[in-house]
């Protein structure tokens, strides 16, 4: 290769790398792992209000997932928009309600995930494995996930690295466990 | 004819151009990886060494691209390459791959068992337990190391090429068995699908490109012009000439100074495809003259007439595509001869461009010394022929008499050939004394892009 080509080549793939660098930062920045999404990166906000008009306990207990939802750390379980289905729960606004529910066994390659769920005027209080027998240690994870889960009130946040089908099958496990209320 | 610096400048652009493209292949997933922010979801151990799982993975399977069309035979880059540069990058790439797919997988497995908080070996036994898809990728491993293995210089030497073509035949199924784990479990894949389709894009463009190129296209096209040997003739020094002929077997447009890839369809040969430089092509035919330098080429000496055999190419950047001066030098040494003389038969030249040095043992026993005499006279290029015993180092002139006074290599052949420094030099003989002669040129300071050399032992 000449030498004019070799510099403008190096140049080039030496300016990309630092923008694709520096672009990766941005994005992983909106997305702290395992961190509820800010609404004041760049979704509107209305949608939450406009929601649910009636029930304002479910509105501020159930953060709306939206556009900017992480899965952007090249993670392969996006957890895109869950909306409709998690604050559709019309529950009874009176008295504190308790309730619980099991979810569905989500099968899933490392094993199976099946929770149950306890939840207090719709909001997510407890969260108990009933099945969680992954391999080796990876149910390590659950206790992340369960904090998460009850941190965000849904499952809106983002992956464990390293866990990634794990953490797939657990929100699936909470969506489930959520629609059956 | 087309000569001049404005030639060389268009061969050098092209040149770069598939190099920088070979560039921009490890480039682009590794930009959608930083974008994705691949490297700053990194923050402690397990994910530091999964991003570099996840970054070799990319970049490795590029690279395995590379090394593919590499060895592809396809004919715009054999033409812009030439067939032995494009297959020594395959044997320089073979090892730094091996590594960047070890890293792949060692990577891989310690984060996970960090993750799962369990021991290196345990995490293989569990995710090849649990994954048919890893399984396969790990066989594929084992077979790519066996494979690279195998290729090392010094396994090369003691292998048989019989057994190291073999070997090399798992590559395939090595290829094969990892592709499966890259979809279903590619983190990167699954997330992004463009990166998905773009790789996908590429396993297809390489796999037809190979299967078409190195497979079905000599077959068919040797079928259908039905190529048989027309005649062998014994010349000296233990070399024959095989001639072949075929229907329209001009169109296959061989250029003097190109090979091609013969395989005789015998019981013992069909198999091993042997590179053969066209000595000549008259009459419509193409004629190779093959030295006797053991066991497959002494099979090829006692062929018969009629025997069918496909030509695969031709091949190489050895011919006058390449030339941009008006002055040639022609090298040639032993049977490197062979394209030598095809150049000096149809090279575009006046009286006194072109100068033929033909370094020989014994002039008595020289391959096609009687044809390389005629031409020169008839076409009148200058032409020396150099017998006499090796040098005691590393040269590629004959040993200087006791008598003359000691001279470097490059002095004395600016003695022979006084446009050296401005002319294009074409280069066929055994390695050793190839790089001896390259050498020389260097010390005359001749540019890079006039010195044209066949490798001959690949």
């Amino acid at each position: 290769m000449r030498k004019s080509t070799l510099m403008v080549t190096s140049l080039f793939a030496a300016s990309a790398l630092t923008v694709a660098w520096n672009t990766g930062q941005l994005t992983a920045n909106n997305e702290i792992l395992l961190l509820p999404v800010e609404s004041t990166s760049n979704q509107a906000p209305t949608e939450v209000a406009a929601a649910d008009p009636n029930s304002t306990s479910t509105a501020t207990a159930e953060p709306t997932a939206s556009a900017s939802t992480p899965a952007t750390s090249g993670s392969a379980a996006p957890a895109p928009t869950q909306t409709p289905t998690t604050p559709a729960s019309p529950v009874a606004p009176p008295a504190p309600v308790t309730a619980q529910v099991s979810s569905d066994p989500i099968t899933y390659k490392y094993g199976t995930v099946q929770i149950s769920m306890t939840t207090v005027d719709g909001a997510i209080t407890k969260i108990k494995m009933l099945q969680g027998d992954a391999t080796n240690g990876r149910d390590s994870a659950y206790k992340t996930l369960i904090d998460a889960t009850i941190q965000n009130q849904g499952t809106n946040y983002g992956n464990i690295s390293g866990a990634t089908f794990t953490v797939d099958a657990f929100k699936k496990a909470v969506d489930s466990a959520l629609l059956k209320f | 004819m087309v000569l001049g610096s404005f030639k060389l400048l268009r061969l050098e652009r092209k040149r770069d151009a598939v190099e920088v493209l070979g560039i921009l292949a490890i480039l682009a997933p590794t930009l959608a990886f930083l974008i994705n922010g691949g490297l700053a979801a990194a923050n402690d151990l397990a994910s530091w060494f999964n991003a570099i799982n996840r970054l070799t993975a990319l970049v490795g399977t590029s690279l395995l691209l590379i090394h593919m069309i590499l060895v592809a035979r396809i004919p715009w880059l054999e033409q812009i390459l030439g067939l032995d540069k494009l297959t020594h990058a395959h044997k320089r790439l073979g090892k730094p791959l091996l590594y960047l797919l070890l890293v792949h997988t060692i990577t891989a497995l310690i984060s996970y068992s960090i993750t799962d908080g369990v021991g290196v070996f345990t995490t293989l036994v569990n995710l090849i337990g649990g994954y048919t898809d890893l399984l396969l990728a790990f066989i594929g491993l084992v077979l790519m190391i066996l494979v690279v293995v195998s290729s090392i210089t010094a396994a090369r030497r003691k292998l048989s090429y019989e057994a190291w073509y073999l070997i090399h035949l798992l590559s395939y199924i090595s290829i094969f068995a990892a592709i499966p784990h890259q979809f279903s479990l590619g983190t990167e894949f699954l997330a992004e699908p463009l990166l998905a389709a773009y790789f996908i894009a590429l396993y297809v463009f390489v796999g037809l490109n190979i299967v078409w190129f190195r497979f079905l296209y000599p077959i068919v096209r040797s079928l259908a012009m039905s190529l048989k040997v027309a005649s062998v003739r014994p010349e000296a020094n233990r070399t024959t000439s095989i001639v072949i002929g075929g229907r329209r077997i001009e169109s296959l447009g061989a250029e003097a100074g190109q090979f091609f890839m013969l395989r005789v369809l015998t019981a013992k040969q069909w198999w091993r495809p042997h590179p053969f430089s066209v000595s000549a092509s008259p009459n419509n035919t193409v004629r190779f003259t093959v030295g006797n330098r053991g066991d497959d080429t002494s099979l090829l000496q006692d062929i018969k007439a009629g025997t069918r055999v496909i030509l695969e190419g031709p091949f190489g950047v050895f011919s006058e595509s390449k030339r941009s001066k008006q002055h040639v030098l022609l090298l040639a040494a032993g049977i490197g001869v062979a394209p030598i003389r095809a150049l000096a038969e149809s090279l575009a030249a006046e009286p006194g461009d072109v100068t033929v040095v033909y370094r020989v043992t014994d002039r008595s026993n020289a391959a096609l010394l009687d044809e390389v005499e005629r031409i020169c006279l008839e076409r009148n290029h200058t032409l020396h022929i150099l017998d006499g015993p090796r040098p005691d180092g590393p040269g590629f002139l004959p040993k200087q008499e006791a008598s003359e006074k000691p001279a470097p290599e490059y002095a004395r052949l600016i003695g022979l050939a006084p446009f050296t420094a401005e002319s294009d030099i074409y280069i066929c003989g055994p390695s050793a004394w190839s790089n001896a002669a390259v050498h020389a040129l260097k010390k005359l300071n001749v540019p890079k892009a006039s010195i044209h050399v066949e490798e001959f032992a690949w």
